[in-house]
């Protein structure tokens, strides 16, 4: 069983980036998750908390339903319990609300014991001690650190008791366990949770075995922002995160994990730094609703390495390095990153490429053609004339129309409108990425038909061809019968799937210069 | 209605015309007929493959457009129009003092030529991979006497 921590805003951008993989079907088949972050309510947690609540529902309502080989919504998330909400995603704060850094180490009771109160004064200024941390650490690992070394006092209560028993359970299986942790080394929580954790895993007895693989997904600087330029009051800004630290704090964060390895408390098996080196810039929040960064490429290479490492955490060995390649032949043109770039080990690239093309083309038919196709009123009185409706729902007593089914296309809609393609667009605001052709997803007026067929790499608008959707409506007739789900909405998202594989097959590999 | 099947007898509608001249007129018509059907049902089967692929589905409503296609099976009144034109003219001509009216055997020919072409050209686009998967139940009355057996 794979278990994932996701740590901090990036952290849950990642589990973000997660999710949306393993709607198109390449995740494992279940996957722990649990969020780490004191500001549970920032924009960014809003957001992923509505997409895992959406996928869960599609998880619920097509798993098994959809036929052999195909996997869509096909993880099932097992979110744990942090003993406050009973449904959703649950996000963990070392942090109780409105509580301070000085609150969290007794810093007022340290007086009567054999620790003078002076010690802390050392290490944190009086600042620190006292800022409010229901918003996060402010990009001080050093704080977070404190907060999140008091863990191990923890482990009686939710989460920590949970996911110790789980893991537990784990390695008892020939299969054993394996986690992920995810995370931003130059921000406050993600650099402030990966060794604490780690050594807090490694520390529990029952589960101090070789079985349990441990790997670390750190992110180094990838965005910048400008509190001063934001504004707010001269505490506001003292207090906030500043991104011209960002290299600094990455840099400590390496020195620290250099010190670990030297002195061998090295917990870890795997360790993933993942960064961009021209970082995007992103307006400043200093946490809570209004942070809601953009989606970013870096997010997706992490959840890519989570993969990864649950699929083989075994194969990875040594230091191995993954960079972008240049455009151009002579090496001299801007970075791109493009599939090839794509670091794998055990997964094969183009099952990767094919399965997320798969599932934005038959995102973009669904929003753009099918899904209103099949709610038009004529297809109840005429479903003859759209033949493949006869032969897989009409003719056999089934439709589309049922309340329950309706639900599910409005679900399927709300996924990708909502969440899947604007999660691709915000990524492809970033000029090096170029997985997508970005002008295909419509800039939230609907996925571009004539585009079907140039869906991968640059747009070229010569190129756009209206009819791409009659080739895939004819697609859609050709996929033989046995193939697809058992009934409604999830025989119909199969069928766009295999119709899908059959476009692809045809469009996308007849000729290496598609892409 | 012995007159209606005028063409195919092979004994004259009148005992005075003379029977050799009869089966020629017979013969020669048949073969305008067999020729006329043919053509047409080929002419009709080609264009009707064409129009069919050009009609494309773009947007949501359009599997529901009235399927013009279908409009090119009225082609098969022209070998009744044939087939009527040269039964009055050829039997005028080989038959001129005939007492029994060639019309009204010429019309029903005609009839009964087009109503052959247009099955025959009907059954020929249900034939596999003439019409295109994406409107395989477009032609429409057996697709609607199917339907309701399967309702």
């Amino acid at each position: 069983m794979n278990t994932l921590i996701c740590a901090g805003g990036s952290g849950t951008r990642v589990l973000e980036a997660l999710i949306h993989v393993c709607a198109a079907g390449l995740g494992p088949p279940s996957l722990r998750v649990l969020v780490i972050d004191p500001d549970s309510a920032n924009g960014n947690g809003n957001r992923v908390t509505s997409l895992v609540e959406r996928y869960r529902e599609a998880h619920r309502r097509f798993k098994g339903q959809l036929g052999d080989g195909l996997r869509l919504f096909g993880t099932e998330l097992d979110l744990l319990d942090v003993g406050s909400r009973s449904e959703g995603l649950k996000t963990w704060s070392p942090i109780k609300k409105n509580e301070k850094l000085r609150d969290v180490l007794n810093v007022d009771l340290l007086g009567g014991t054999e620790t003078p109160s002076d010690v802390v004064r050392l290490f944190f200024t009086r600042d620190e001690l006292s800022m409010d941390l229901s918003e996060g650490f402010r990009g001080r690992p050093s704080v977070g650190a404190a907060a999140m070394s008091l863990v191990t006092l923890q482990k009686g209560e939710q989460p920590w008791r949970q996911l110790v028993e789980k893991l537990q359970g784990d390695l008892a299986r020939e299969e054993g366990a394996r986690v992920f942790m995810a995370g931003s080394v130059f921000g406050g929580t993600g650099a402030a949770t990966f060794y604490p954790i780690a050594r807090f895993l490694r520390s529990v007895p029952e589960l101090n075995r070789d079985a349990l693989k441990i790997a670390v997904g750190a992110l180094s600087p990838y965005f910048r922002f400008g509190a001063a330029e934001a504004g707010g009051n001269a505490r506001t800004v003292k207090e906030a995160a500043r991104a011209e630290l960002f290299p600094l704090a990455t840099r400590g964060a390496v020195d620290f994990y250099d010190h670990l390895q030297a002195s061998n408390n090295w917990p870890f098996d795997l360790v993933y730094w993942i960064g961009d080196n021209s970082p995007v810039s992103v307006p400043y929040a200093p946490g809570g609703a209004e942070q809601k960064n953009p989606s970013h490429y870096v997010e997706l290479m992490t959840a890519m390495a989570a993969l990864d490492f649950f699929k083989a955490p075994q194969v990875l060995q040594g230091s191995c390095y993954a960079g972008a390649s240049r455009a151009g032949g002579n090496g001299d043109g801007p970075f791109t990153l493009e599939w090839e770039d794509l670091p794998l080990v055990a997964y094969d690239r183009a099952e990767v490429r094919q399965a997320l093309l798969r599932f934005v083309l038959a995102g973009c038919v669904h929003l753009g053609f099918a899904g209103p196709l099949v709610r038009r009123s004529e297809i109840l009185s005429r479903p003859e004339c759209v033949p493949w409706y006869w032969q897989r729902f009409a003719s056999k007593g089934d439709s589309l129309g049922t309340e329950e089914n309706v639900g599910l296309l409005n679900l399927l809609d709300d996924f990708f409108r909502t969440f899947h393609f604007p999660w691709w667009e915000q990524m492809h605001q970033q000029a090096p990425f170029r997985f997508f052709n970005r002008t295909a997803f419509g800039n939230g007026e609907g996925p571009r038909l004539d585009r079907l067929a140039n869906l991968l790499g640059a747009d070229r608008a010569a190129e756009a061809d209206p009819d791409a959707i009659d080739d895939f409506y004819t697609d859609m007739m050709r996929v033989p019968k046995r193939k697809g789900g058992a009934r409604g909405t999830p025989a119909y998202l199969a069928l766009l799937a295999h119709a899908s594989d059959r476009f692809i097959t045809r469009e996308y590999k007849k000729t290496g210069t598609k892409e | 209605m012995r007159n209606l099947w005028n063409f195919l007898a092979s004994m004259p509608p009148d005992p005075a015309m003379g029977i050799d001249l009869w089966l020629n007129f017979r013969q020669e018509v048949i073969g305008w007929l067999l020729i006329s059907v043919l053509m047409t049902v080929a002419a009709i089967v080609g264009i009707y493959y064409r129009a069919s692929r050009k009609l494309t589905v773009r947007m949501p409503p359009d599997p529901f457009r009235p399927y013009t296609p279908m409009r090119w099976l009225w082609l098969s009144v022209v070998p009744g129009f044939i087939i009527t034109v040269v039964y009055v003219v050829r039997y005028a001509g080989l038959f001129p003092l005939a007492r029994v009216p060639a019309v009204g055997a010429a019309v029903i020919a005609g009839i009964t030529t087009a109503l052959v072409t247009y099955v025959i050209a009907q059954v020929a686009i249900w034939m596999p991979g003439i019409t295109p998967l994406k409107f395989l139940y477009h032609p429409r009355w057996p697709w609607r006497l199917f339907r309701r057996r399967a309702a």
